[in-house]
């Protein structure tokens, strides 16, 4: 057989290839289309709140008739307590689990989350990938300060996490409180590990009288109705996009360094509905999924969507600390740190 | 399950070791003798403030001629059938530091820099407490002020003492077994409370042991069962303590001072100063009835709580709880549940109330003290004790996270209520009526079916809308036990108030008090409050 021969066979060889996968691919996807219709629903448990994840279930019926999404809102430890409960009690009902990515990884090693790998995550960044195949993560959220313009002017709005130690901001400050995990203990290590910050301005914080709210939503609401007049650790997509017209609230990227979080889905072991939780991580991950996903403020991880925040809008912004894996692994030795500091 | 909970290294259904470990982490912590401390003195100035207010409304109602009593009492009593927690998110919009309607007006009104009132904090958590206790109380002690034989006031009238030295000498020490178990009562209740105390003394650091054990579940990384159920049985040891003294109390003295012959209470006329009173009864109202709801109302309707410009009024409230499936599978669930439960609840009470006032079966004071037991068990310490009995039950009784827990955390609940309800039903119908029915050849179901169960029913109906009721705002009970998919109205507004939205809170709070409006409507048609006979 001479060359010319082998490189049309090869060619013939490589298109049967491509095109068996397209139609495997596709009668995959078939199978789990209908299994997932079977199934019916998918029990998505959500730490993302209602104006995320809203329109990703309204869009995801749209395209999948058939197949409703039952989300129950929380916080990471709240659900997970929950995920853990239906399993000693051998009923799991939760299908989908959303949350900070980090969480959601020590969750997976707990042994509650199904490896999965989605196909459509060839499609994104290999850096956001988790090879485990324990989380997908899907956006990123950018935190920094949000402070209430009716009563922070322009000129004394603070700049840095560095200004808030000033005493002037003395019972004025909130933040998500950092003992059960979230954006809190992601500002308290963020703040740990900086060479300029460290333990001294955390131990000056600490005389600041800083007001410890339940979730970053209910931090968030205390601060547009004016109770507190700077969120420390505050999303940029709360105090834009979700934030209604007549809240008076404005998102300040620190000089000294904002941060940003993944946000992750994983499967839960033996989800009742396996095939419509798959669907819907799928339908996440998509263009579709991913475009809605960017419309709620999210910083969309999948390569070519655009975010409506901007195209620099992670510019200067370090992804937390918490969130590598030096910072997993150091997680025992912060949160001792945070009860010492704050919660003596 | 608790003692074996509270002795447990691990989370309920998990592999674990016994260890006394828990206790020594619950007495060991520097926090816990001032959890003692808050429990008692804040519960004990509750108690004393409520029983004031309680005291001066039933003297109002019962021995004055105060115009519009009737009223009054109503007014008294309408509060008992709105949520607390509805009352206490209220007044946690009303008293916010810096945006509660209250201190925006009062600072503008004086020209303060400061807040005057602050929600979140002890005087807070009184307040709040005491307003929200005080119609129970109420109701506990109106009917011994109706039922008091005034002769010995008259006596002493008659002798030259004043009214208010009357009152003082006579009518208090004479009502004062009454207010006594009646306040013991009110204690007992108080040390149980779960949602205020976590609503709004967690964020003010005030911890007494009901926020504790929450915050130790919820705070707690992860949550730590073990110590919070240690916590759940000192705190179950403390109200069957003061229960049990309630009860001699209740056994030995209450009843001394009401006496069955026939009798008009006195009624003092006050003259003018009787206008002064209903202006105080007005007052009344107003900071604690119409301020709180009017707070909810205002709160439905605009965009962001605090802010009331014209221009940030909206119906998004509304159209987001009505478009959100869980607050319409929570509103099913609840009504299911809460009717589901009362129901199964007043025939069980009624069959152990029967047995112990009808029969002579040998163990019916065991049977009546066994109905007795759940009252000693705060909501919250019965969600943790279910969590360890419940949470790995063999197939086909998986019943953790499904209606069915709830349903048995209910009537568990429910029960001590139940058959304190059928046995005063059943203590008024004598029993020569069943025994002549007998005595003329009628069988004995034929005599319970057409005489005890007739006679009985207003009580079941009555006692089925209080339990109702109750199912429906309870949240301490079902707070740990509650799966996807059996969400109740109290946890969901709960969680909602706890992700930051108080106008949905609000709106949501619109759709309960209707439903309560409607209970109590019912209830006052069937008599179940007693309105209809207030003078």
């Amino acid at each position: 057989m001479n060359g010319k021969w082998f490189a049309a066979l090869l060619f013939i060889l490589l298109w049967v290839c491509v095109i068996f996968s397209i139609f495997s691919a596709s009668a995959i996807s078939a199978e789990v289309e209908a299994k997932a219709r079977a199934e019916g629903r998918v029990v998505l448990y959500s730490c993302p709140g209602r104006e995320n994840v809203e329109p990703v279930v309204k869009e995801f019926e749209r395209q999948h008739p058939g197949i409703k999404v039952q989300v129950s809102y929380g916080k990471g430890s709240q659900l997970q307590e929950k995920i853990r409960s239906e399993a000693r009690a051998g009923r799991p009902t939760t299908d989908v689990h959303s949350c900070g990515w980090n969480g959601l990884y020590q969750f997976g090693l707990e042994g509650y989350l199904e490896k999965y790998q989605s196909p459509q995550q060839n499609y994104f960044d290999p850096a956001t990938v988790d090879k485990s195949g324990l989380t997908l993560s899907h956006s990123a959220h950018i935190y920094g300060l949000v402070i209430n313009t009716r009563w922070v002017g322009a000129e004394e709005s603070p700049r840095s996490w560095s200004e808030l130690a000033d005493p002037k901001w003395k019972g004025k400050l909130a933040i998500q409180d950092p003992r059960p995990g979230g954006g809190g203990f992601s500002w308290f290590v963020q703040m740990l590990t900086d060479a300029n910050l460290g333990e001294n301005y955390l131990r000056k914080m600490a005389q600041q009288k800083i007001f410890f709210g339940r979730t970053n939503d209910l931090v968030h609401s205390l601060l547009a109705r004016g109770e507190y007049f700077v969120h420390i650790a505050g999303t940029e997509e709360r105090a834009t996009t979700e934030a209604p017209r007549s809240a008076p609230v404005k998102f300040l990227k620190p000089r000294d360094g904002a941060f940003y979080t993944r946000i992750g889905l994983g499967l839960v072991k033996n989800a009742p509905h396996p095939n419509a939780a798959k669907l819907y991580i799928d339908f996440t991950l998509s263009e579709a999924g991913q475009k809605t996903v960017a419309d709620t403020g999210y910083l969309p991880l999948r390569k070519g969507v655009p975010s409506v925040l901007g195209p620099d809008a992670l510019q200067g912004a370090k992804l937390a600390v918490l969130q590598t894996e030096e910072g997993i692994k150091r997680e025992p030795e912060f949160a001792k740190k945070l009860k010492e500091i704050f919660f003596p | 399950m608790l003692l074996y909970g509270s002795m447990r290294s691990s989370a309920p259904g998990d592999a674990g070791f016994f260890t006394l470990q828990n206790y020594f982490d619950a007495y060991g912590d520097r926090e816990t003798p001032r959890l003692f401390l808050n429990t008692f003195f804040i519960v004990g100035a509750v108690t004393l403030l409520s029983a004031v207010v309680a005291i001066f409304f039933a003297w109002v109602v019962t021995r004055t001629d105060t115009p519009y009593r009737g009223a009054i009492t109503l007014f008294m009593i309408v509060p008992f059938f709105i949520p607390s927690i509805l009352e206490v998110f209220a007044w946690a919009l009303l008293l916010s530091p810096r945006t509660g309607l209250i201190n925006v007006f009062l600072s503008w009104l004086f020209d303060l820099q400061e807040p005057p009132f602050n929600i979140y904090s002890l005087g807070g958590l009184i307040w709040t407490w005491t307003i929200t206790s005080a119609p129970t109380k109420f109701l506990l002690i109106v009917g011994a002020f109706r039922a008091m034989d005034s002769s010995l006031e008259e006596a002493a009238l008659t002798s030259g003492s004043s009214h208010a030295g009357a009152f003082a000498r006579i009518t208090l020490p004479l009502l004062a077994p009454a207010i006594l178990a009646a306040s013991l009562l009110t204690f007992v209740r108080g040390m149980e409370s779960f949602e205020l105390p976590v609503i709004l003394g967690l964020p003010a650091g005030i911890f007494v042991f009901t926020n504790k054990i929450y915050e130790v579940l919820e705070f707690g990384f992860p949550p730590r069962y073990g110590l919070a159920t240690a916590l759940a049985v000192t705190l179950f040891l403390m109200t069957a303590m003061m229960i049990f003294v309630q009860r001699r109390i209740l056994r030995e003295r209450s009843f001394a001072i009401i006496s069955g012959k026939g009798y008009r209470p006195m009624t003092i006329s006050l003259g003018r100063w009787r206008y002064f009173i209903l202006a105080i009864c007005a007052v009344y109202f107003l900071i604690a009835t119409v301020l709180p709801l009017s707070q909810l109302v205002l709160g439905s309707f605009f965009e962001v709580f605090g802010i009331y410009d014209w221009q940030a009024l909206t119906l998004h409230h509304y159209r987001t709880i009505f478009d959100d499936p869980l607050v319409w599978q929570s509103i099913k669930n609840s009504f299911l549940l809460a009717s589901a439960a009362a129901l199964l609840t007043m025939l069980l009470s009624f069959g152990v109330a029967y047995v112990v006032t009808k029969t002579s079966f040998a163990l019916r004071k065991t049977l009546d003290l066994i109905s007795w037991v759940p009252w000693t068990v705060p909501g919250l310490v019965l969600s943790l004790g279910m969590l360890w009995a419940y949470i790995r039950l063999p197939y086909p009784f998986e019943i953790y996270g499904t209606l069915w827990i709830l349903l048995i955390a209910f009537i568990t609940n429910g029960i001590p209520l139940g058959v304190r309800l059928a046995n005063g039903g059943l203590a008024q119908i004598s029993d020569e009526l069943e025994e002549s029915a007998w005595v003329h050849g009628a069988t004995w179901l034929y005599a319970f079916r057409t005489i005890t169960l007739k006679l009985m029913a207003p009580v079941f109906f009555a006692g089925t809308l209080i339990l109702f009721v109750t199912f429906m705002r309870a949240l301490g009970p079902v707070i740990l036990l509650y799966g996807h998919g059996t969400e109740l109205l109290s946890i969901t507004i709960f969680h909602l108030w706890q992700r930051g939205e108080p106008g949905t809170v609000c709106a949501l709070s619109m759709v309960l008090l209707a439903i309560f409006l409607i209970a109590l409507g019912a209830a006052r048609l069937m008599g179940a409050t007693g309105i209809h006979d207030q003078r």
